[in-house]
């Protein structure tokens, strides 16, 4: 099953310090890894996975690192936003993470267009993703673990 | 969900599966929210249609744009197959397309159209004195000022070399007259090539279409005019007519004829005497052809000799007469008691001039006969060397060097000035037969012909006299102190065997008293 955001569950954390909302699934970083988190129930559309695209180079500025993409329960990824993930060229390692079947299937399709740029796992498990990310961070903040 | 309750995902499943071996590749199917295996397989299946719908889609453009190049490429090459490259006018083919549209119409009541034929005169001297380049430019610029003339619904074609055509659909007569006539003078003004002015003038034969009548016969026909128009004098315009068919088709069985005549000797050599006018010794003699025709008889050189040189058989025929005349004066030399300056005058033609060998052949067969140079005189006209190709030069000059006498003919008909001459390899003047017609008559005339023979002499030449038909020309000449001549008044020329009988009798021709 999906490990839930520290925090996720409560709503008012949706609120930042000076009370604004903030959206759960913005592109974070976690001890230099990426995760992009698509939101479930969702169609993924071009739109959407350029933007997401977008938030993950400002995070990883020039220096290649790794990156989690959380895909459970999303609804469906278009072709075109497959075609703008595969095309991510900024990680060291991707770990797809999903807890259904279905987040499977939609995962192997994610990247699977073409052969990958670096290496690529499917992950039901939010740790054992981020601890075979790990194994790829190149940063210095790496040594922060 | 239990094994034995049948899912009813799975049947939705295989509907949709169905429909996509149909060919539906647009089917798809909702997972449901419990995202289980099922779920998994029908997400695959969609991503696959998906997948699969675009390779299509992808393959489709593909084919499309494809398509789309072949038909290009096709509209291409038909552009190429039907244009001239040089000029980018229609060609060949394009015209006999137009021309077969354009008579086809006329089933159907159109009126017929009309077929300009022009030929570049003297376009070959453009290549030969300019080079190729200079003449692929006049051909462009023909191209362009033919493309001036015409209505947008007519056709320029180049049918190669520098024949042009223009088809004029749906004509008249005054139509096709006028677009002739405006051809005519388009092309009568210069070409400048940078610092070159070149005249592009054009022999024009003009057809209006017969309904019914084949393309074939369409082009026959005006190219027929275009020949008569040629032969007529060049720059000028002739309607078809159908005697000029009739010309054509006996002038090209003459030409048959001559190329078989040539081959098999049935040319003859007449000799015409030439004089010394002091003392009417016999000098030399002139050989002239004569063409016997087993059917037309005896036929003149000013009849076949335009012909052999239309047919590009004046190569052959120049060599004959140096062989055979040759072959003459060796006998006459072997067997007659001839003075050692005795010489033959051979007539060569522009063409036999540019012959790379005629050195090396009239070499040969001097020594092969045993006849020294000095006893050949070559007669060549001045247009022959107008143009001064280093080909000829160096045949004149090889000649000289060889001891061959050179004589300029038909002087005073032609652009030369004396001055000119004499700058040439040139020894004798041969003075055209024109300046001695009125000799008796006109005021004058012997004063100017005097001038002529004096400038002659002070370039250094000798001066020959042909034509003298009475014993006034002949002695008036004789009285401005020129040396030699030829004429009826001596003698019209003579089959071998008189000419043996006339010189085994006495070295002075005998004259009658009185004028022929």
């Amino acid at each position: 099953m999906r490990e839930e955001p520290p925090g996720e569950a409560d709503a008012s954390s949706d609120l930042d310090a000076r009370g604004q909302h903030t959206d759960p699934d913005a592109t974070a970083d976690s001890n230099g890894i990426t995760i992009m988190t698509l939101s479930a129930g969702e169609r993924i559309t071009e739109a959407i996975a350029e933007a997401k695209a977008a938030e993950a180079r400002e995070l990883a500025g020039t220096v290649a690192r790794p990156l989690l993409i959380d895909i459970s329960g999303v609804l469906s990824i278009d072709r075109e936003a497959r075609a703008v993930l595969g095309r991510a060229s900024v990680s060291t390692a991707i770990a797809l993470l999903g807890s259904s079947p279905v987040d499977r299937v939609i995962g192997s399709f994610l990247l699977g267009g073409q052969p990958p740029s670096c290496p690529v796992e499917f992950f039901s498990s939010r740790s054992e993703a981020l601890e075979w990310l790990a194994g790829y961070r190149r940063y210095p903040e790496s040594d922060e673990r | 969900m239990s094994a034995d309750k049948k899912d009813p995902r799975l049947a939705i499943l295989v509907d949709s599966i169905v429909r996509l071996s149909r060919g539906d590749l647009s089917s798809r199917i909702e997972p449901s929210c419990a995202r289980d295996e099922v779920d998994a397989v029908i997400t695959g299946v969609n991503l696959l249609a998906e997948e699969l719908e675009q390779v299509y889609d992808q393959f489709e453009k593909r084919v499309e744009s494809r398509t789309a190049m072949l038909r290009q490429a096709h509209l291409d090459m038909m552009k190429m197959a039907m244009s001239d490259a040089l000029t980018g006018l229609a060609n060949r083919v394009a015209l006999m397309e137009g021309m077969e549209t354009a008579l086809a119409r006329t089933h159907d009541g159109a009126l017929p159209p009309a077929l300009i034929l022009l030929d570049l005169d003297s376009f070959k001297n453009v290549n030969d004195r300019f080079g190729h380049d200079a003449g692929d430019r006049v051909l462009q610029e023909v191209a362009a000022r033919l493309n001036s003339v015409v209505r947008k619904r007519d056709m320029v074609a180049r049918l190669g070399g520098d024949e042009f055509a223009i088809l004029l659909p749906e004509a008249t007569m005054d139509v096709a007259m006028q677009v002739a006539r405006r051809a005519l003078q388009v092309l009568g003004k210069q070409i400048q090539l940078e610092d070159l002015y070149v005249h592009s003038r054009a022999s024009i034969g003009v057809r209006l279409g017969d309904p019914g009548q084949s393309a074939e016969d369409l082009l026959l026909d005006a190219d027929t005019a275009m020949y008569a128009a040629k032969r007529e004098g060049r720059s000028i315009i002739k309607v078809f007519e159908p005697l000029m068919l009739y010309t054509r088709q006996s002038r090209s069985q003459m030409a048959t004829e001559l190329r078989g005549a040539i081959a098999s000797d049935d040319l003859v050599l007449h000799y015409q005497p030439v004089v010394e006018l002091s003392t009417n010794r016999i000098l030399g003699v002139e050989v002239l052809v004569r063409w016997q025709h087993p059917v037309r008889g005896l036929i003149p050189p000013d009849t076949f000799i335009p012909l052999a040189e239309e047919i590009g058989a004046i190569h052959d025929l120049d060599r004959w007469v140096m062989l055979h005349s040759l072959r003459q004066l060796a006998e006459w030399r072997r067997t007659l008691p001839l003075d050692d300056d005795f010489q033959l005058r051979v007539n060569l033609s522009a063409v036999e001039l540019k012959q790379l060998d005629l050195v090396d052949h009239v070499r040969a067969l001097l020594r092969e006969l045993g006849v020294p140079a000095q006893n050949l005189v070559v007669e060549i006209t001045e247009t022959a060397i107008v143009t001064r190709g280093e080909v000829e030069m160096y045949s004149l000059l090889s000649l000289q060097q060889l001891g061959v006498g050179i004589e300029i003919d038909d002087f005073g008909t032609g652009y030369s000035s004396i001055s000119y001459l004499r700058e040439l390899p040139v020894s004798m003047v041969k003075v055209d037969r024109s300046l001695l017609v009125d000799l008796d008559t006109r005021p004058g005339q012997l004063d100017f012909v005097a001038a002529i023979l004096q400038l002659i002499r002070a370039a250094g030449l000798e001066a020959v006299f042909e034509g003298i038909e009475t014993k006034e020309q002949a002695d008036k000449l004789r009285d401005l102190g020129c040396s030699s001549g030829q004429g009826y008044y001596f003698s019209r020329p003579l089959p071998a065997g008189p000419v043996t009988e006339l010189l085994t009798g006495s070295k002075y021709l005998k004259v009658p008293a009185d004028s022929l």
